[in-house]
């Protein structure tokens, strides 16, 4: 047999993934082949080299934040089924499904005001908001809620949610209106994550959207383009949309007021 | 408790402890797995809690007919394909995959430099030779179970092995007579087959 092909079944016969008249083959032929032999221990030398390599693991805190990100979505889960038992008019906000659906809207930013059980929080000032009604996605729709891939969006496209309930969406002035409102900064303001919080401002409510934006960014540089407090499995929150410098991509999360932790983010 | 086990409990029983406690066991494998596929620790840990956000609906769909870890490596690898496919393509500093980062090639001690070299070699190679030298000499994945976890025949398997080492070998042994690896390392293209 020729070199090149002894060269070829090397690697099989390194993991004796070779018929017995293959490696009766290679092993005849690497008898009197120094050139071949030589390869071999080339290959060889490789893999044990690779396979010296330490794995790459988790931080704790990246562990942490994974088993918070899980049990809240297992919760969030269960909080879904009970709304819709009872069918509430906002059963398609409980759980993960609000923050897909915002991340559905792509270019338009969507930041949704959640509240469980009646009355909604008096801080959000609701009273003043326009009225909530479904408004088609006027750009790009990111992905549907089944995670299909990005596709360019016409107006009046539906956000793919096969709920029944049309579900509020609120256009990029609402937002500004809402933020405004709730003394959230409106958007175009610019964050490095090494400056996220450092330069807040000096009321409580800058500093807790910082924090909140810098969580749901996880530090990676990112323009805050909107934030707005409300409710999400009985927790304060604030709701942040940000849009991430180095992909552009746009992150939605609900994150915790009192601890910061980031309670769901877009998937 | 076997997974099919801490399953089952999700499933019937609505424990979401059990549920928890499968993404303990499994999390450092698909962790390392977004990992070699994507090249950056925070892109990966946010891979890795999709993955298993998603686990939480998908679960259901495992039929016991391959081992879990097999279906699950495979659900994170097409994950990860179609995150690398949406992102815009770039090209990396092979700096960014060096084990520990500091001074150059030049200034480097011995032993710390041989595993940065290593480390930068196969993070340079593309995703699909990457893949393969991955599961089978770090992870020692056998060639079927390869094959069900990337989806692909068993001849491709040891095809792309053949290759992927060839290259490897190759790589280290010219940073070695350089002694340095950027000469070795081209832009690192993610897109490619």
């Amino acid at each position: 047999m020729q070199c090149e092909d002894i060269k070829d079944l090397l690697s099989a016969y390194i993991d004796n993934e070779l018929s017995k008249d293959e490696v009766r083959l290679v092993e005849a032929h690497l008898f009197t082949c120094a050139g071949c032999a030589a390869e071999l221990d080339r290959l060889r030398a490789a893999i044990t080299r690779v396979a010296g390599l330490a794995r790459p693991e988790m931080s704790e805190a990246a562990a942490a934040r994974l088993a918070a990100a899980v049990n809240a979505s297992l919760a969030a889960g269960q909080v879904s089924h009970r709304r819709e038992e009872t069918k509430s008019r906002w059963r398609w906000l409980a759980g993960p499904a609000f923050l897909s659906a915002a991340a559905a809207v792509g270019a338009v930013a969507v930041a949704v005001v959640v509240w469980q059980g009646a009355a909604p929080n008096a801080d959000l000032r609701m009273e003043r908001a326009p009225t909530m009604q479904a408004v088609p996605p006027s750009g790009v729709v990111e992905k549907n809620l089944s995670g299909a891939p990005r596709h360019g969006g016409a107006p009046g496209e539906s956000l793919g949610n096969n709920k029944s309930v049309a579900a509020p969406v609120f256009t990029r002035e609402q937002i500004d209106e809402l933020a405004q409102a709730s003394g959230a900064p409106s958007d175009g303001r610019e964050k490095t994550a090494g400056t996220f919080g450092k330069d807040a401002t000096a009321d409580k409510a800058g500093a807790q959207i910082d924090a909140a934006a810098s969580a749901a960014a996880s530090n990676r540089p990112a323009a805050l383009i909107s934030a707005v407090q409300g409710r999400f499995q009985g927790r304060l929150v604030w709701v942040v949309v940000v849009e991430l410098s180095d992909g552009g991509q746009r992150i939605a999360a609900a994150v915790a007021v009192d601890d910061g932790r980031v309670l769901y983010r877009t998937r | 408790m076997t997974d099919g086990e801490l399953i089952d409990r999700y499933l019937r029983a609505g424990d979401g402890g059990a549920f928890g406690e499968l993404v303990k066991r499994h999390q450092d494998l698909v962790y390392s797995l977004c990992y070699r596929m994507v090249g950056g620790a925070d892109e990966a840990e946010d891979l890795t809690q999709e993955i298993f956000i998603r686990l939480i609906d998908k679960v259901g769909l495992w039929r016991g007919e391959a081992k879990f870890t097999t279906w699950l490596y495979r659900l994170a690898v097409n994950h990860c394909r179609d995150h690398l496919r949406r992102r815009r393509p770039e090209v990396v500093d092979a700096d960014e995959f060096l084990v520990d980062s500091g001074p150059g090639p030049e200034g480097q001690a011995e032993a710390g430099d041989l595993r940065n070299r290593v480390e930068a070699a196969l993070m340079a190679l593309p995703l699909d030779w990457r893949s393969v030298v991955w599961l089978r000499d770090i992870e020692g994945f056998s060639y079927q179970e390869i094959a069900e976890i990337l989806e692909v025949e068993l001849g491709t398997v040891k095809s792309r092995l053949a290759r992927a080492r060839a290259a490897l070998a190759s790589a280290l042994e010219g940073a070695e007579a350089e002694g340095g690896v950027r000469e070795q390392i081209g832009p690192l293209d993610h897109q490619r087959g």
